[in-house]
């Protein structure tokens, strides 16, 4: 590795084949380069997943990394988060003031929600010559045309809490498709990540599909889980078999309250998880639209047994730490 | 069990704020733990009893302990009064009282991965809790589980304690015996070093004469419970009866514990109130369990082991029976013993012992559990299934995690269950 000169080490495993996973326990601590974990099937299942993970840990190795174009000559700066869920838009100007926001549901086409969000920008006056630079970032992030750079939102929300609080923070965002939790270092760059498995266990996707399954809005499940007094646990994490084990709860007479905390409340430990992956330490901060959801950040608060700030508007973390990039160029 | 996982919820709080030692926590509850078993049989709550003391003992800090895989040969650490601990079975202890999402969280931390079985992936988070103190010695076989080798090695290692692996080949020949014994041997030398208890051999044989007594227990155990009929037991009380058959082999306490599970089918005349009726109907459907149980509460055992239509009377591992030691030759017979287990080498020998214990206890049907991350149960079982069935069985397998309820659906297995059950026809 020395004489090679090797910056970072990938360790892939297939799936099931333990073994690997130790190899890369002992080359975390020893090998004195960064290290990543990926897993394989021998086909690529999740590649929305994998390149996240490899592309935040190349940005990691490489500062300033992402496809460069040729700059605008307009005076704001542009970060657009497409999400599995909504495309935000954040437009700050050079002295890092925020000018506009806008938010849209993503839908099925990346394309569309991202034209109208930019709409809805040059509907607020700001036109498509006034802007000098976009990053795009989110799961949608490379379907995004006319980005003048990719990042990935791992380091757009690391770079989005460091500006709005204005220290290292353990970061944690619970989005559509995947959580995570991000450790910013001193200097406001990502130190290490944590992403969930492939499945939508401890996902806004799980909350919604519980929520269906109880038949009422997300709004109105978080305003259910506040209202019980007791929690009915709920122990599968899987949604298939969550689903199937509400039904039987719902069916056995349990309230429908103390289910909905009970679902919080698992989400919030297995998002615990992944900040103790990452050696998480206050103060803890929350992004994403899921952080509005006030009975799970009151769940992640006695799970971490610390407090958890919450700005105003999390859903645009993302988005302003693109808008961010944009303006670092 | 919700008193007895909140009490366990409250000594794991107290020990890991360092306010008990895991020593006196496990006192405390084996104190309480009369009133949480007051619904199972004597005969069961004599042996809770017995097992919750070997283990407070064996966590005392006055005690040498080790940590030891499932299918180690205890008696050569209880030659060295050694006590093994068995950390598949602090996981499934830790398990049944609602633990488990705490030590695999801990494993989680640590990179452990996730697709391992949660048994091992727990005694990872054991390991790093710091909870069960620090061993003499860390020691693992290959014997059951392909997980053992790296999780002990890396328990050892985080302890700093000494590692023994003991290999266990798959042909039962003079030259195998000889590889094993030539371990066992090393591994002796490794445990008299570090106890400084020299001159082992009239220890040893002392063990092996108490082994035999136990072996010759279980016998009677196996002859007497193949026609048993009273409801003193829970099937899987009965499956977990293979966890102390090994790690108190080599000390009295498991003849006495083998005996008292006799005297119980002989002549105890209270059931386990689980069960409605003191004795099992002649006309139930008799199933047989395979591989590992559950280790949390399920409701499965309502729809499969009531005693009023269904009973599993018998499991794969518990009944596993062995030929008396030879004193002339310890080693080499402790050697014959872990090579001859029916879980190692060809699977014909594992369908064979089944097959035996399925005619002796007269079963019609058979379940598997293929628990998570065990790639013995998932990899073997489509073959297992199509030769049992081929021998005259019913066989269902299902899915599940055996220490982490998570992972598991209820109301899948019920459905499967069910469906198994109703199959038979009516009787």
């Amino acid at each position: 590795m020395e004489n090679e000169g090797i910056a970072g080490i990938v360790v892939n495993a297939i799936k099931f084949c333990d073994f690997h996973h130790f190899d890369y326990r002992y080359l975390k601590e020893h090998a004195g380069v960064p290290a990543l974990m990926i897993e394989h099937e021998l086909e690529v299942n999740s590649e929305g997943q994998l390149m996240t993970r490899l592309e935040a840990f190349f940005e990691g190795l490489k500062k300033n990394a992402g496809i460069k174009a040729k700059a605008g000559s307009g005076k704001y700066f542009v970060g657009l988060d497409s999400g599995s869920h909504a495309t935000k838009l954040v437009c700050i100007d050079g002295n890092k003031n925020i000018v506009a926001r806008h938010i849209v549901p993503t839908g099925t086409s990346v394309k569309r929600s991202v034209g109208e969000v930019l709409k809805e920008l040059e509907g607020a006056g700001i036109a498509r010559k006034d802007v000098k630079r976009i990053v795009a970032t989110g799961y949608g992030r490379n379907n995004v045309e006319g980005a003048d750079e990719i990042i990935t939102e791992i380091s757009c929300h690391a770079a989005g809490a460091y500006h709005l609080l204005g220290k290292p923070a353990t970061v944690i965002d619970i989005g559509g498709q995947d959580s995570k939790a991000i450790k910013i270092g001193e200097d406001g760059t990502v130190r290490s990540f944590a992403m969930n498995d492939k499945c939508a266990a401890g996902t806004g996707r799980f909350l919604e599909v519980m929520a269906a399954k109880m038949d009422v809005g997300l709004d109105e499940f978080a305003k259910l889980a506040m209202r019980a007094r007791n929690t009915v646990p709920v122990s599968s994490m899987c949604s298939v078999f969550a689903e199937s084990e509400v039904i039987s709860l719902v069916a056995a007479g349990a309230s429908k309250d103390e289910i909905a905390k009970g679902i919080h409340s698992a989400i919030a430990e297995r998002t615990v998880s992944l900040a103790r992956r990452i050696n998480g330490a206050p103060p803890y901060y929350m992004a994403g639209g899921v952080a509005k959801n006030k009975c799970l950040v009151s769940e992640l608060k006695r799970c971490l047994n610390s407090d958890i700030e919450v700005v105003e508007e999390p859903q645009f973390t993302g988005a302003l730490g693109a808008a961010l990039f944009a303006l670092k160029g | 069990m919700r008193a007895k996982k909140y009490v366990a919820k409250k000594l794991y709080r107290s020990v890991s704020k360092g306010g008990l030692t895991f020593h006196g926590a496990s006192r405390l509850f084996r104190m309480c733990d009369a009133y949480f078993s007051r619904k199972k049989s004597p005969a069961a709550r004599c042996g809770n009893r017995a097992l919750l003391k070997y283990i407070s003992e064996a966590t005392s800090s006055e005690v040498k302990g080790a940590w030891t895989s499932i299918l180690f040969p205890a008696e050569i650490l209880h030659t060295f009064d050694i006590h093994p601990i068995t950390l598949e079975v602090m996981s499934g202890m830790f398990s049944s009282i609602g633990l488990s999402p705490m030590f695999l969280g801990m494993a989680e931390e640590m990179d452990v991965p996730p697709a391992m079985c949660s048994f091992h992936r727990m005694l990872m988070g054991i390991s790093k809790s710091g909870i069960l103190g620090t061993p003499a010695v860390v020691g693992s076989t290959s014997l059951l589980c392909d997980g053992n080798l790296k999780t002990f090695a890396e328990a050892a290692k985080e302890q700093r304690v000494p590692f023994i692996f003991i290999d266990i080949p798959y042909e039962e020949s003079a030259d195998g015996i000889d590889y094993v014994k030539g371990q066992l041997k090393d591994a002796m030398k490794a445990l008299s070093e570090a106890t400084g208890v020299k001159g082992y051999t009239e220890r040893l044989r002392r063990m092996l004469e108490n082994a035999n007594r136990a072996f010759a227990a279980l016998r009677r155990f196996y002859d007497l419970y193949c026609v048993n009929r009273k409801n003193l037991f829970r099937a899987h009380e009965v499956a977990n009866f293979a966890f102390p058959n090994h790690f108190l082999l080599g000390r009295k306490e498991l003849v006495r514990m083998v005996e008292r599970r006799c005297r119980g089918v002989r002549s105890d005349t209270k059931r386990d109130r689980f069960f409605s009726e003191m004795y099992t109907g002649e006309k139930v459907r008799r199933l047989m369990w395979l591989h590992i149980v559950p280790q949390y509460d399920t409701p499965i055992w309502k729809i499969i082991d009531n005693g009023g239509t269904s009973r599993v009377v018998c499991d794969e591992y518990s009944t596993v029976l062995y030929d008396d030691y030879d004193l002339s030759d310890p080693l080499g017979s402790i050697a014959a013993r872990l090579i001859k287990h029916p879980s190692n080498g060809p699977l014909e020998r594992r369908i064979e012992h089944i097959v035996k214990v399925a005619r002796d206890f007269n079963v019609e049907g058979m379940i598997h559990y293929s628990s998570w991350g065990c790639h013995q149960a998932s990899g073997n079982v489509s073959i297992l299934g199509r030769e049992l069935e081929a021998a005259g069985f019913k066989f269902l397998n299902i899915n599940g995690d055996a220490a982490d309820q998570r992972n598991s659906s209820f109301e899948q297995h019920r459905t499967r269950l069910e469906a198994f059950l109703e199959s038979y026809g009516q009787k």
